[in-house]
């Protein structure tokens, strides 16, 4: 399930997004590699519920959460499991 | 004299700081300059100043400690803060134009100046305090906030550093033997910080505000020109403090995030906003934008979204008519460019055009251009930039 979320999100962002840019690796920030913008990810977070049918709340708005595709999967399956997804401690303490 | 007896202070506080062993004999050091460095403003301001700290520190408690609580101390602190900004700032302007209005009575001004730095001072709180709701920051002293919240290299015109950033490095052990070369480089920023303030920034001021004070007994051409000079004094000005500040930072061991990458390379509107005033795009973008726009995010809301935050963005410096101009402004260059790349997706000859050497130049000079007329808000009232705009956009001989 997560392989298919990644493939369909990442089949988003390439459309969206990559403008016939290589391959989006799953780790790969797309804020630091200028892929996304704040902009483009409002466009992502209406894409993320709409396609995916989650609801996300105010506190999952951080830049964090969208950081990578894994990130953004971790959330997505969070949501939808209702637990904590398989990806990076979410909210890290320093 | 005075910029001796700071030279002087500076050098005592750093000979002494670097002469302290634990981290909270540092702190308490830097919390010291700093009160010492506002206190010069007005003895009031640095009561201001730490009551503010200590407000949102008690807040930040109640929010650690009392889980049923803590979305309602977020709100009350953040109410606090920016109902502190905003009746500082807009008071005069506000009083001013309701004078105008014959029927609201005149009230006599309350005399309030912002105290200099001070907003500043709300955009790191404000962070800290939706840091702790967040969970991200744990376990804070109230001498580590202060010292961070007041920090005196930043406290002037930023940037806006990040806590957990200030934190990791307050705690990181460093021997002055080991710093040397980042002290070297933190000298080098400070000189050249001065040398953009006060030869380039002041240089060019000195030749292009003559020409834009009275643009109309200028030709086109002069005027045209004097405002890529002020684009670039505006940089020098802004850049050359940003410099100051890092190097005075350095010197304390503190590597204070960049506020400006290379705005001028830029090649579209929203590029340059990313490589402007970073900090505080970053700080907009985390703390405005998002958590009121993300959340059930359409893509009306972006757009509203973004005439928001250049509204918060330019009317932070002022209330007043110019500032107001310079966010529509950007804000419809950004509307602009986001229909081209619309555009660019629709018709693939202009996605071809985009790859090659000659179009990359034309969208810089197109991006310094655009920015370069949006700084005439940033400098000028709304008549004298009606004045620019009308010498170089009508037909006149």
């Amino acid at each position: 399930m997560r392989d298919d979320y990644k493939k369909q999100l990442k089949e988003f962002i390439a459309k969206k997004f990559l403008n016939g840019r290589a391959a989006l690796s799953d780790g790969e920030s797309l804020f630091a590699a200028n892929i996304i913008d704040s902009f483009g990810m409002l466009e992502l977070i209406a894409y993320i519920e709409k396609d995916f049918c989650v609801r996300l709340k105010p506190s999952d708005i951080d830049i964090d959460n969208f950081d990578t595709v894994d990130k953004i999967v971790s959330l997505i399956e969070e949501k939808k499991n209702g637990r904590k997804g398989q990806g990076e401690e979410k909210n890290p303490r320093f | 004299m005075v910029l001796l007896e700071a030279l002087i202070a500076l050098i005592v506080s750093v000979i002494v700081y670097w002469s302290l062993r634990t981290t909270r004999a540092r702190l308490a050091l830097i919390l010291a300059c700093s009160l010492i460095f506002i206190f010069f403003f007005g003895s009031l301001y640095a009561f201001y100043a730490l009551l503010n700290t200590l407000a949102v520190y008690w807040a930040g408690k109640i929010i650690a400690r009392r889980p049923s609580s803590k979305k309602l101390a977020l709100q009350m602190a953040v109410i606090w803060l920016l109902g502190n900004l905003c009746f500082l700032k807009y008071s005069a302007a506000l009083l001013k134009a309701s004078s105008l209005i014959p029927v609201i009575p005149k009230v006599k001004e309350l005399g309030l100046l912002l105290p200099i730095g001070f907003s500043y001072i709300i955009f790191r709180l404000v962070h800290y305090i939706a840091e702790v709701y967040k969970g991200k920051i744990v376990n804070t002293s109230f001498l580590d906030l202060s010292a961070y919240v007041l920090f005196f290299p930043t406290f002037l015109c930023g940037p806006i550093e990040r806590f957990p950033v200030f934190y990791e490095q307050s705690r990181q052990p460093r021997e002055i033997g080991a710093q040397i070369p980042h002290l070297n480089y933190s000298l080098f920023r400070i000189a050249l910080g001065l040398v953009k303030k006060a030869f380039i920034a002041d240089s060019i001021a000195r030749v292009v505000m003559p020409v834009l004070i009275s643009a109309q007994a200028h030709s086109r051409i002069a005027v045209i020109l004097s405002v890529y000079g002020l684009m670039l004094r505006v940089y020098m000005d802004f850049s050359g403090y940003t410099d100051m500040a890092l190097g005075v930072a350095g010197l304390f061991g503190y590597r204070i995030v960049e506020n400006f990458n290379k705005p001028f390379l830029q090649k579209n509107i929203a590029m340059f906003w990313r490589s402007w005033h970073i900090s505080l795009y970053t700080w907009i973008r985390d703390y405005f934008f998002l958590p009121i726009f993300g959340y059930a995010a359409s893509p009306g809301k972006i757009y509203i979204g973004i005439l928001a935050s250049m509204l918060v963005f330019h009317l932070w410096h002022g209330l007043s008519l110019n500032f107001l101009g310079a966010a529509i402004y950007n804000s419809a260059g950004i509307f602009l460019w986001m229909a081209f790349r619309f555009a660019k997706k629709k018709v693939p000859a202009l996605n071809r055009m985009q790859g090659n050497a000659f179009s990359g130049v034309l969208a810089l000079l197109a991006t310094f251009s655009f920015v370069s007329l949006g700084s005439v808000f940033l400098m000028f009232d709304m008549g004298g930039c009606l004045a620019v705009f009308a010498r170089i956009f009508t037909w006149r001989a």
